[in-house]
């Protein structure tokens, strides 16, 4: 996306108090616990491993460390890792 | 109730082998075509599980990303319904089941007789076999009335019948007729005559006049009560009643019983020889398992044992093993001794001279034993005590006219 373009979708979604992933196609992570991470708004996976999964986002590759780390399940929009999760980063 | 329901669709387990199995993975994705259950074997295969109807889309997507795929596992409902349908000999056996269970039912199996007393079951079952109510018949062609109608003409001592049929059992509901009390006929004439000679020992005189008093002894055919009564008033005749006599009379009386028989007699002796056969019963028709119907040996004794298949609580199938031992035997003499034999005999004297008495009582019984050319004699005199009196017809006379013509 446009950087500029993505600029003025965040202050709009900030400005109508409207959730700024839904407006400016942000990738969402949900974590709950340290079991399970959901990721909306992905390009795909790019490397799985058991220990480390990288995941193409809108804002650049983002990768998830931990320990037998799978995937649950996907479909075009979100991407459901079970595992011990340690972290998440945008690399 | 999801994962039940999950359980009914078809899925595939399989496996990914490529250089890039992401690329796959995320076609996969991109393509709305869901899967779960991603597990890296190693970096070149990969598991994934998916819907059985998608699996046939993924072809391209494989050829697209230089991957193979391969069906580890086909699990869901749809398959399980394949693998059964090839089972032919397996459907038919359901099938069979199911139309027997359906049909079986509709017809008599078994019969169950309620209501009788005096009429065994085996009579009434063997007259409704008769008018064609038996094992095998068609439940629903039974007419009650019908059926009714003719066991009454069968079997009169019955005043109502009815059969019902319920899940191949046949209930047969009866009532027993109840005789009508015999009505006296008041109008006879009628003595009281002694059956047998005794003393007598005790009357009981309901009607009719008394000639004999306790203590006399009496002949036997000697009357004892007349049905004739004069009524006398001052040495005059008034009346003549005549009634039917009732009354019941006792006396002592003596029975005197000879009875002889052998001190050798012939008795059978088993050889330890014995033959086994077996037979299947259906109904009323007879299966055997075996080809010589006759007896195996001249001499046998015959043990017939019959199984019939029975549920828990009571409910009888006409299907039955029979079993029948035969067990050849050889005659042999034998002797008696001389005490058994006497009592022996003094037991079967005592029994038939109670027969006679038809309810009288023995006060005592005297025995006397003789022995000659290989027999045993026994005589018995027995005191009894019994109700001798019985009823005959009055010879009322009649007066002729004999004046001169």
């Amino acid at each position: 996306m446009n950087p500029k373009l993505e600029h003025i979708l965040e202050k709009a979604s900030q400005t109508l108090d409207m959730p700024i992933q839904l407006a400016a196609g942000m990738p969402r992570i949900e974590l709950r616990g340290s079991n399970e991470a959901i990721l909306e708004s992905h390009s795909g996976v790019r490397e799985y491993g058991e220990n480390m999964i990288i995941v193409d986002t809108p804002l650049g590759p983002a990768r998830i460390c931990g320990n037998e780390l799978t995937i649950r399940a996907m479909n075009e929009d979100k991407i459901i890792i079970n595992g011990t999760i340690v972290s998440f980063e945008y690399i | 109730m999801q994962r039940i329901l999950d359980r009914t669709k078809a899925v595939v387990d399989i496996t990914i082998t490529g250089a890039y199995p992401e690329e796959f993975i995320n076609r996969l994705a991109a393509d709305s075509i869901p899967f779960w259950g991603l597990r890296k074997k190693d970096p070149l295969n990969w598991d994934i599980t998916m819907f059985a109807l998608d699996y046939r889309t993924i072809r391209k997507i494989a050829k697209r990303s230089m991957c193979r795929t391969h069906i580890r596992r086909k699990r869901g409902l749809p398959f399980r319904i394949n693998r059964f349908v090839k089972r032919r000999i397996l459907i038919l056996g359901i099938a069979s089941a199911i139309l027997a269970a359906l049909t079986l039912p509709l017809f008599i199996w078994t019969f169950e007789v309620e209501g009788n007393a005096t009429v065994s079951d085996r009579e009434i079952i063997r007259a409704l076999d008769e008018i064609g109510v038996d094992v095998g018949t068609f439940g629903y062609s039974v007419n009650p009335v019908l059926t009714e109608t003719k066991m009454l003409l069968k079997i009169p001592e019955l005043s109502y019948l009815t059969i019902n049929v319920k899940g191949g059992k046949a209930t047969v509901v009866v009532r027993e007729d109840v005789p009508a009390p015999e009505v006296l006929d008041e109008t006879v004439v009628t003595d009281l005559v002694a059956t047998e000679t005794g003393v007598i020992t005790k009357m009981e005189i309901l009607r009719g006049k008394s000639l004999v008093e306790n203590g006399q002894t009496v002949l036997k055919g000697e009357k004892l009560v007349s049905g004739i009564i004069e009524h006398y008033a001052n040495d005059n005749l008034l009346t003549v009643q005549t009634v039917r006599s009732m009354g019941e009379v006792y006396a002592r009386t003596w029975k005197k019983l000879t009875a002889t028989m052998p001190l050798e007699y012939t008795q059978k002796e088993p050889t330890g020889e014995e033959k086994t056969k077996y037979s299947l019963i259906i109904g009323s028709k007879r299966i055997n398992f075996y080809f010589n119907s006759g007896n195996s040996y001249d001499k046998c004794d015959k043990i017939i044992d019959t199984d019939y298949l029975t549920l828990p609580g009571g409910v009888r199938f006409p299907l039955a093993l029979e079993k029948t031992t035969e067990k050849a035997c050889k005659t042999t003499v034998a002797s008696m001794d001389d005490q058994t034999a006497e009592k022996l005999l003094q037991d079967y004297l005592a029994r038939s001279i109670q027969l006679q008495l038809l309810g009288g009582r023995i006060i005592r019984t005297d025995f006397e034993t003789d022995f000659g050319d290989g027999l045993i004699t026994v005589s018995a005199v027995a005191e009894c005590e019994q109700q001798i009196a019985t009823e005959v017809m009055t010879q009322i006379p009649v007066e002729t006219d004999n004046a001169p013509q």
